[in-house]
């Protein structure tokens, strides 16, 4: 503290110290809290309007260069209430719907059909009607004809400051082979 | 001006900072959790270290109320002279340093 500049820097270090404390106790509290009294979500209900495949290119509609595959179109309703997930310490929710299913060549496939970028709590209390899908749903062989696919609704908490939670519908501790399932989707006739 | 502080004025400058930081950083953090606002708990921090800022850095006169009591000045002592030229007047150099220099 014996010249102007470091007094300065003596402030400003500490400063920082500071603002490191109270960032990493606002970041643990959600966490803490959560596990003594968990965020509880009515579940989210799905219903599947319409489903038709289409012929089309992944990507751009004129680029000639990748090939015309077929795609799966989902139409769907979506109630959901995601309100209670924004806390204090919540910067923006990232939602996203995921369509899985099994075929006899892949075990496990998983789609993003919707997905969206919530910051405002009043943003939350989703309710759609006869929704299109933003992207379409496909497979790797190229083939959609026959496919059943189970809905999902996946959740990314962002915080302000803190560690990024990813979550969905169901239990915690679901394993990847029993995703709870909200809706199923059959495209085209089973061969 | 505003450039120095003495000895007791720089302790009470750390304590002063110690104390204003910490408890805007925590003062902030409750009220913040209250409000459930989380620009209140870092809008505390930073008004906290404004403030810290502008009354400490300066060398307000509040902190130069000690300043250091310096010795009179003496003249300068008259050394006396070493016998002959027969004894060393340079100190032999230490055995680490004849590589060095």
């Amino acid at each position: 503290m014996y010249s102007l500049s470091q007094r300065a820097n003596a402030v400003l270090a500490l400063a920082v110290t500071v603002a490191c404390v109270v960032a990493a106790i606002a970041a643990a509290i959600g966490p803490l809290l959560s596990t003594v009294s968990p965020i509880e979500l009515a579940t989210p209900k799905i219903a599947v309007k319409r489903t038709s495949i289409e012929r089309g290119r992944l990507g751009s509609y004129y680029n000639h260069h990748s090939q015309v595959v077929e795609l799966g179109i989902v139409k769907f309703d979506l109630e959901a209430d995601l309100r209670p997930l924004f806390t204090w310490n919540t910067k923006q929710l990232f939602v996203y719907l995921v369509a899985e299913y099994e075929t006899e060549k892949h075990r496990w496939n998983q789609v993003t059909i919707w997905d969206d970028i919530i910051t405002h709590k009043d943003d939350a209390l989703i309710s759609f009607r006869d929704k299109r899908a933003e992207y379409p749903l496909t497979y790797v062989e190229n083939v959609v004809n026959g496919i059943k696919a189970n809905l999902t609704l996946h959740w990314n908490t962002v915080p302000v400051v803190g560690l990024m939670l990813n979550d969905r519908m169901g239990s915690r501790l679901s394993n990847r082979y029993s995703t709870p399932v909200l809706a199923s989707v059959q495209f085209g006739k089973k061969k | 001006m505003l450039e120095t502080m003495d000895f007791e004025g720089q302790r009470q400058a750390e304590l002063v900072c110690q104390v204003l930081l910490w408890s805007s950083g925590f003062v902030g953090l409750v009220v913040g959790y209250a409000l459930q606002s989380i620009r209140v708990v870092f809008g505390c921090l930073g008004i906290g270290t404004a403030l810290s800022f502008l009354l400490l850095v300066p060398g307000w006169p509040v902190f130069n109320r000690h300043p250091v009591k310096w010795l009179p000045k003496i003249e300068d002592p008259i050394e006396p002279e070493s016998d002959g030229g027969a004894q060393k007047t340079k100190k032999k150099p230490a055995w680490w340093s004849l590589g060095l220099f």
